[in-house]
């Protein structure tokens, strides 16, 4: 129970940090793994509390996916910071094209 | 005795959470989200399952680590604060909700349904065995994401070269 209130609070976290319009690139991919680490714990801890084999799988594959997925989004926003000298969203509207 | 250790850790989750959220410096921010990923690497290794919390700072600290730098870089330009009354008080809640939740709902000393630990020796054999497609899938998707990396640093070498 205690679990997914806290992976449900840190799910709407993230929400609020993508949301939020005063974040930068690292701010935004921030609030992306908070959610993300949300899942992996109630992955995880299904998994042992129910001995559900299925689970603990899903979280091992799930934390590599985000690891490459982060690796990616980094690289990206790099380059993008060396081009535009800035890592602010707002000033770009990137989310409201 | 274990509620108090569980009580903490999720303080800590719940409010490294908060703090990622509150503090718009970068470096603070990056800092709090590291907090965040040990708090739930404790989670694990309390539930014994130490594996995925190492798994998890193995593959998640060091791109944190770059985005510390990429942060660094960016703190000569003007950056925006919250304001220390709105943080104050989102942190205060966030604190008190947790005490609250973990008190209410305590999960005490329930760990393992065998009440084994999670070893990775035995968790990798038996991922093996059973998931074999998963693993090629993971391996292949590494590797695209290696040649994807590999492929927008060298267009940006080759940009600033020109």
């Amino acid at each position: 129970m205690i679990f997914d209130i806290i992976t449900i609070f840190l799910l709407i976290a993230g929400i609020c940090g993508i949301v939020n319009r005063n974040f930068n690139f690292i701010g935004v991919i921030l609030s992306l793994d908070i959610m993300a680490i949300a899942v992996f714990i109630n992955l995880v801890l299904t998994g042992i509390t129910q001995n559900d084999k299925e689970a603990l799988t899903l979280a091992f594959f799930g934390i590599i996916a985000a690891a490459l997925l982060n690796a990616v989004t980094t690289a990206i926003v790099y380059v993008y910071f060396n081009k535009k000298e800035t890592m602010d969203i707002a000033e770009e509207t990137v989310r409201d094209t | 005795m274990s509620n108090t250790i569980i009580t903490v850790i999720n303080v800590l989750l719940i409010e490294s959470a908060v703090f990622t959220l509150c503090f718009i410096n970068n470096s603070r921010r990056i800092l709090s989200f590291m907090v965040l990923l040990l708090s739930t690497h404790l989670l694990f290794a309390y539930f014994g399952a130490e594996f995925f919390g190492i798994l998890l700072l193995l593959l998640f600290l060091p791109i944190v680590f770059v985005m510390f730098m990429l942060g660094n870089m960016t703190r000569i330009r003007k950056e925006k604060y919250i304001e220390t009354r709105t943080a104050v008080a989102a942190s205060l809640l966030s604190g008190v909700f947790a005490v609250t939740v973990s008190i209410l709902y305590p999960y005490g000393d329930k760990k393992n349904a065998d009440g084994t630990v999670i070893t990775a020796p035995d968790f990798l054999a038996g991922l093996y065995k059973e998931h074999m497609d998963l693993v090629i899938v993971t391996a292949v998707l590494a590797f695209i994401t290696i040649l994807a990396t590999t492929v927008v640093f060298y267009d940006e070498k080759k940009r600033d070269r020109q």
